[in-house]
């Protein structure tokens, strides 16, 4: 009973409710500016906390994290840029949605499934902290880099019409994740001598040059500009019916959700993936998926939003930050006094129920915020097509070169944008090589730390038993994959034969 | 043109410029077993053999008299994209060249207005107001509401 008091008084006599809801606008706005991730929109925030009550600060850290992870949604489903890394399986059917004059209606189911996903982690995050946070500490470098497989494991689903092709964009992916210093021996790999590639290629950096730079360059020869018209070009909450047909996807979102967030390092960006992979698996409309499928868009932002709460667990629990932003939250608890561990739980319980209560305001305004600035976001994709990508051009520069404020970043979006280029008139898939920049870091380190460990066998991934269910779950998702394509290979070869013999 | 017989030698093109340069990676007496190398050489290995399983399906296709499985484009098509795209591209390299001379508010209305006469709008009063209007909107976002340090003009 104390604590309904607690939470009540809360919200009734702080400010929570408005730290919260600005947390979520400015993070909304983050997430949504290609360049400027859900770490930087908090770290800008971090001075500003500093003066503050320490639970409305965190409050305000973690609201602005929600609403970054939710924010990045906006641009992949409207515009093919991905504002986030965990977006970027939001684009396939966000985007084809869009282009069919449904991005209203994707919007509304993205806004849907990020509040429900949100729900949802914050409920594993109360009920469950204690639990999950053990999963967290039994990680080792073999269970991350089967985690890093299992990511990759979805390739063969996302592959498109080629497995080749899909495999070829993959290796691609993984050779831009070698660039920069080796993780074992610190050797400069394909650095050329330019310090800034010392650290390696941002994921961002190519996923706004592969969907949005190439998407301008292929654009720029379409003399017509298939504008969203009529009632698909307003905000739209899927009714009923739609919010029935999401309910798979977005169970398996937030499963999915839950388990990766507790990783720390997986993140939301493996999460979307499998989601994305497990929903296609898992649905009656298959053929869909890639071509404006609602359940494409609800299965990745339910994982990603679920992931943002879940991934509070191992901060909270241990002080693991598994992220950029986790470790900006954990800068924001430590200049308060707050140590993390069993120990915030007892001596500092007000301000872990205050960021569960702020937490909560934080995913219902999404949902308030949300229909406050999509209608608005809608009507800007509205101009006329001159207009629209001038820009985004410029909001590609702009973001980009406030990461760093590196001019080279900019030449590499553009790198990029060539290479989107000539893979979209190959017809290569771009995902492949998204999960492949995001992965190869964690597989490569990990895969070698872990031999390192051995003395060099590779059996060490057998005998790790989280490492040895991520690998035969892995096994299971490539088997099953492929069967499915050989199946409708088979199916289509024979309609071919039956159609031909009439 | 034909992409599935160009796409295999792209990629062997890719798979052996990548080999050659992660064949000179320094070694350190820091490494491991697999080496800084290890993987690079082997990524590039297995897209070599992509691309050769791709040369080697499009050839069973030509022989067996299959349909490509893919639309062809053709030349004068082709050549009309990649000069669109040049365009565009050109506009974002000339961005490179100018911010650090012009800063970004300048170079900025310059983006905007090249992009919007490239694209199919008349010069004008208008595409001039909406370049200048839509350069101070960007850098008030950043460089006043986000607090980002943009480019100033002559570099200062």
């Amino acid at each position: 009973m104390d604590i309904v008091y607690q939470v009540v008084g809360l919200l009734l006599y702080t400010p929570l409710i408005f730290v919260a809801m600005a947390g979520v606008g400015w993070g909304i706005l983050g997430g949504a500016l290609p360049g400027i991730s859900p770490s930087i929109a908090m770290a800008l925030l971090l001075p500003l906390t500093y003066g503050m009550d320490p639970g409305l600060a965190i409050v305000l850290l973690a609201s602005t994290y929600v609403g970054a992870e939710y924010g990045g949604s906006i641009p992949a489903i409207l515009i093919n840029t991905p504002g986030t890394n965990a977006a970027a399986a939001t684009v396939l059917d966000g985007y084809e949605m869009q282009k069919q004059g449904r991005g209203g209606e994707a919007l509304g189911i993205s806004l849907y499934s990020g509040v429900l996903g949100g729900l949802f982690g914050l409920t594993m995050l109360i009920l469950l902290t204690k639990q999950l946070s053990e999963v967290a500490l039994a990680f080792t470098p073999m269970a991350y880099f089967s985690l890093g497989v299992l990511g990759l494991s979805v390739i063969v689903s996302l592959s498109g019409e080629s497995l080749l092709k899909g495999f070829a964009a993959a290796l691609l992916g993984l050779m831009v994740a070698t660039v920069g210093s080796d993780p074992i021996s610190g050797v400069s790999r394909f650095t050329y001598d330019q310090p800034e590639l010392l650290d390696g290629i941002a994921p961002i950096l190519v996923m706004v040059g592969l969907f949005a730079v190439s998407e301008l360059l292929r654009q720029a020869s379409v003399p017509v500009w298939d504008k969203p018209m009529g009632e698909g070009a307003r905000l739209k909450l899927p009714d009923g019916p739609m919010r029935r047909r999401l309910i798979k996807p977005q169970l398996l979102g937030s499963v999915i959700g839950t388990v990766e967030g507790v990783m720390p390092g997986a993140g939301g960006t493996i999460a979307s993936f499998m989601s994305y992979n497990e929903a296609r698996r898992w649905s009656k409309n298959k053929d869909e998926f890639g071509k404006g499928s609602p359940e494409g868009v609800a299965a990745p932002e339910t994982a990603n939003n679920t992931v943002a709460a879940t991934a509070l667990v191992p901060v909270l629990s241990f002080g693991i930050p598994g992220s950029n932003s986790a470790a900006i939250l954990l800068g924001g608890l430590l200049v308060h006094g707050l140590l993390p561990g069993p120990r915030l739980f007892e001596e500092n319980s007000g301000i872990v129920i205050g960021l569960y209560t702020g937490l909560f305001v934080a995913t219902l305004s999404l949902l308030a915020l949300g229909m406050l600035i999509l209608p608005v976001c809608l009507w800007l994709v509205k101009r006329p097509k001159a207009y629209l990508m001038a820009f985004i051009y410029v909001l590609v520069f702009s973001g980009i070169y406030s990461i760093d404020q590196s001019l080279f970043d900019l030449g590499l979006v553009l790198g990029a944008g060539i290479v989107g280029f000539f893979m979209r008139l190959a017809g290569f898939p771009f995902l492949p090589a998204v999960l492949g920049v995001v992965l190869g870091y964690l597989v490569e380190s990990n895969f070698r730390r872990s031999l390192v460990l051995s003395g060099g066998d590779h059996t060490i991934f057998l005998e790790d038993p989280i490492s040895l269910g991520l690998l035969i779950v892995a096994g299971i998702f490539i088997i099953g994959s492929l069967s499915v394509r050989m199946w409708a290979g088979w199916r289509s070869l024979r309609g071919g034969a039956a159609s031909g013999s009439v | 043109m034909a992409r599935d017989l160009y796409c295999p030698i792209g990629l062997l093109a890719v798979a052996a410029g990548y080999y050659h340069a992660a064949s000179g990676i320094g070694r350190s007496a820091l490494a491991d077993e697999i080496g800084a190398t290890g993987l690079p050489m082997a990524y590039a290995l297995a897209l070599a053999s992509i691309g050769l399983l791709m040369a080697l399906q499009a050839i069973l296709r030509r022989i067996l008299g299959c349909a490509q499985a893919e639309p062809r484009i053709e030349l004068s098509e082709l050549i009309f994209m990649l000069h669109r795209a040049g365009g565009v591209l050109g506009i974002g390299i000339s961005y490179l060249l100018i911010v650090t001379t012009v800063g970004y508010v300048i170079a900025l209305i310059m983006v905007l207005a090249a992009m919007l006469v490239y694209l199919g709008e008349r010069p004008s009063v208008r595409v001039a107001l909406v370049s200048i209007g839509g350069a101070c909107f960007f850098w008030v976002l950043f460089e006043r509401f986000l607090g980002i340090s943009m480019p100033e003009l002559w570099g200062l």
